[in-house]
């Protein structure tokens, strides 16, 4: 778990669901929320 | 991701904003305790675009987003970074900063300031042990240059 107890803020991630494409931003929160990080996601896309 | 399990909070940030970037940051402070990495990975294309073809009100938005957001970002984490002792900053950038086209000059020239912006800041803040880099990904197939692939 890499990320175990990390906390990561992400600009440009609104998109981070891991059933449609994802762009740099949402695939690192995937992957830091999957190795056991918490992420906060920022986008202007709501 | 929360219905996976995953440890995931959603705000609205204008990376343009500072008090979005602001509130981002208190949001995560205040939900998790801490902030250790920011990724700045917002960004938007001028696809096709030449010196001559390109609007000013183009050209401002791009620098904007890119190179406004990236300040703010920086300069709303480092203070929290350094209460934490240390954090990683990555900034998305693309390999447009280092190759040059005959096309999309203000995304080209918006992400070369990306890339040495992450060099000096870096060198700036490496005695809080806060690490500064920024990623110059080549084409990739991603929402953001999905267009651009038909």
């Amino acid at each position: 778990m890499r990320f175990s107890g990390k906390v990561a803020l992400i600009a440009g991630g609104a998109n981070a669901n891991p059933e449609k494409l994802l762009g740099f931003a949402g695939l690192s929160a995937l992957e830091i929320a999957r190795q056991g990080g918490s992420v906060v996601i920022g986008d202007i896309d709501d | 991701m929360q219905k996976d399990g995953l440890n995931e909070r959603y705000v609205h940030l204008d990376v343009t904003s500072e008090p979005d970037w602001n509130a981002g940051v208190k949001t995560t402070i205040s939900e998790f305790g801490k902030l250790d990495i920011l990724i700045m990975a917002a960004g938007i294309p001028d696809r096709g675009e030449t010196v001559d073809s390109t609007p000013i009100d183009k050209w401002r938005r791009v620098m904007d987003v890119t190179n406004l957001g990236m300040f703010l970002g920086t300069r709303t984490v480092v203070g929290p970074m350094k209460e934490a002792s240390g954090g990683s900053i990555v900034l998305i950038s693309s390999m447009m900063a280092k190759v040059a086209r005959d096309q999309a000059n203000a995304y080209a020239a918006s992400r070369a300031r990306m890339t040495h912006f992450a060099r000096s800041v870096g060198v700036q803040y490496g005695p809080d042990n806060i690490r500064v880099n920024s990623v110059l990904p080549g084409w990739t197939y991603t929402p953001f240059t999905a267009p651009a692939f038909g």
